[in-house]
């Protein structure tokens, strides 16, 4: 993957472009080294879009309307089975109050998922790998196997990023 | 004689204990307390999410929008949930973001914030009717018989509270703001006394008033010692940043309850406690941060807890 592709396909900067693909390079190496297509699988590896999620947005009902049309653009089987959710937390936190607070964006996602039919689930970035990742509040990671390539996104899409997605994501 | 000299006695303690402040209406109050005697969800339960607004009725049931779920809930007196309703959509009883709520008599009225219109459902939650508003709402209160009174957004236009029939007919309106204040900075809770004032908490500005329905001001006081708050640019528009105040409640004793916001010593979580003659009487902590406050007619405050998976229900011990 050349720096020059990911700029071409992000919405984010190259040198973040950059910082992303070597992130996902070591923090999860069995995806990264199998280089084949991600089956249908609940391992958050193998899962070829990610969605990552900015915890503050879920105590600002109002901002999660992007994220609310990213998934109803999905079809359910397709959220099930290639998208996995990732709670990022930014804040300065630690000790209890970030343990408390965790189980708090949890609670709120639970919610927020089943009121809106929401497919896939998320698990919290704990060890804040991304929580410096983008000031979006919401990033898709969409891994191309075919072209072994990254792309990202950042919330709200416009059509022609919507329909680039499901074309990837339905092949 | 030693009978009447007790008798003296008494007399003259009772006399000199009528004269103090604590024995003058609502002046007599030096401090209060919060006792938790309900909490309603948290992290071992499914039942609220992101609660926006509460009412209580006269037998004790509690009504919560939730803007996760997009809810209207129904609780017993011991918070059991016994009956939800509402969903995300925008047909007859549903929302898109539910988030103030009242009650009067068998009515609850609701708000969406998107929506210029107010939701009617019964207190057993089945949808009634949409009260007609002339733009979007900022603030909510029933005023009985029927009549609402909601305080409206206009961007450019200073704040108005408007009193409604139910059908959505004008009745009187109250022009409390002063012109160009700025964008947002007339936005307000207020609360109605029932014999023809409004009490009034202004959200960005460390500002709380009293007027008469006909628009007469008859106080102001400031609570945080007049700080101002700072702003911040969203495309080309110059908006408030925090929250001086967040919300405004009356307690059956005439007591003013005005919850600080992020500007306060202790933010979101600063109740102070004024007389309806405006004299700042004492102040009080919440034990979590909340977005409002709501006072019942059987002096139950309740509040938020942990942003919002809780609502918590307190009595107010008067001291």
């Amino acid at each position: 993957m050349s720096e020059r592709r990911l700029r071409h396909f992000g919405a984010v900067p190259g040198i973040l472009g950059g910082f992303v693909m070597a992130g996902v390079l070591s923090f999860f190496p069995l995806w990264a080294a199998s280089g084949a297509a991600a089956p249908a699988s609940s391992g958050v590896g193998r899962k070829s879009c990610w969605v990552i999620m900015d915890i503050e947005s879920f105590f600002c009902p109002p901002c999660l309307q992007p994220l609310l049309d990213f998934c109803r653009a999905l079809p359910a089987v397709v959220q099930e089975e290639r998208v996995q959710g990732i709670l990022v937390s930014r804040a300065p936190e630690a000790g209890e109050l970030a343990g408390r607070r965790r189980l708090i964006v949890q609670k709120k996602w639970l919610g927020f998922r089943q009121a809106n039919d929401i497919r896939f689930s998320a698990v919290m970035d704990d060890s804040r790998f991304f929580s410096g990742f983008s000031k979006a509040s919401f990033v898709i990671l969409l891994f191309d196997e075919e072209t072994q390539s990254l792309k990202c996104y950042s919330l709200p899409l416009g059509s022609a990023q919507i329909e680039e997605i499901m074309g990837h994501l339905l092949k | 004689m030693k009978l009447r000299t007790l008798f003296v006695g008494a007399v003259v303690v009772a006399a000199a204990l009528a004269g103090t402040p604590a024995a003058r209406g609502s002046d007599r109050l030096r401090h209060i307390v919060l006792e938790e005697v309900l909490s309603i969800g948290g992290l071992n339960e499914e039942t609220l999410f992101q609660w926006t607004g509460v009412a209580a009725d006269d037998e004790g049931f509690i009504y919560v929008l939730d803007a996760m779920d997009y809810s209207l809930k129904k609780f017993d007196v011991r918070g059991k949930l016994l009956k939800k309703t509402g969903g995300k959509g925008q047909g007859p009883g549903e929302f898109m973001a539910p988030r103030l709520l009242d009650g009067s008599g068998d009515s609850l009225y609701a708000t969406d914030q998107n929506i210029a219109a107010i939701f009617v459902f019964d207190r057993n939650l089945e949808f009634k009717r949409m009260i007609p508003c002339p733009s979007l709402i900022e603030h909510l209160k029933a005023l009985g018989d029927g009549r609402v009174a909601v305080s409206v957004l206009g961007f450019q236009e200073p704040g108005r509270i408007l009193i409604l029939n139910g059908e959505g007919k004008l009745l009187s309106e109250l022009a409390y703001a002063d012109k160009g204040s700025g964008p947002l900075m007339d936005s307000i809770s207020f609360v109605p006394d029932g014999r023809g004032h409004f009490y009034l908490a202004y959200l960005f500005q460390d500002r709380v008033e009293k007027w008469t329905v006909e628009g007469k001001r008859l106080w102001g006081a400031k609570l945080l010692g007049g700080k101002k708050t700072g702003t911040k640019k969203i495309a080309s528009f110059v908006l408030p940043g925090e929250t001086c105040l967040k919300g405004i409640a009356l307690d059956g004793r005439g007591h003013v309850f005005v919850l600080g916001g992020r500007l306060a010593k202790n933010p979101s979580r600063d109740v102070f406690v004024l007389s309806q003659d405006g004299e700042l009487l004492t102040t009080c902590t919440l034990p979590d941060t909340s977005h409002c406050l709501y006072i019942d007619r059987a002096h139950f405050l309740y509040a938020r807890g942990d942003d919002g998976i809780t609502l918590k229900k307190y009595r107010i011990v008067y001291e």
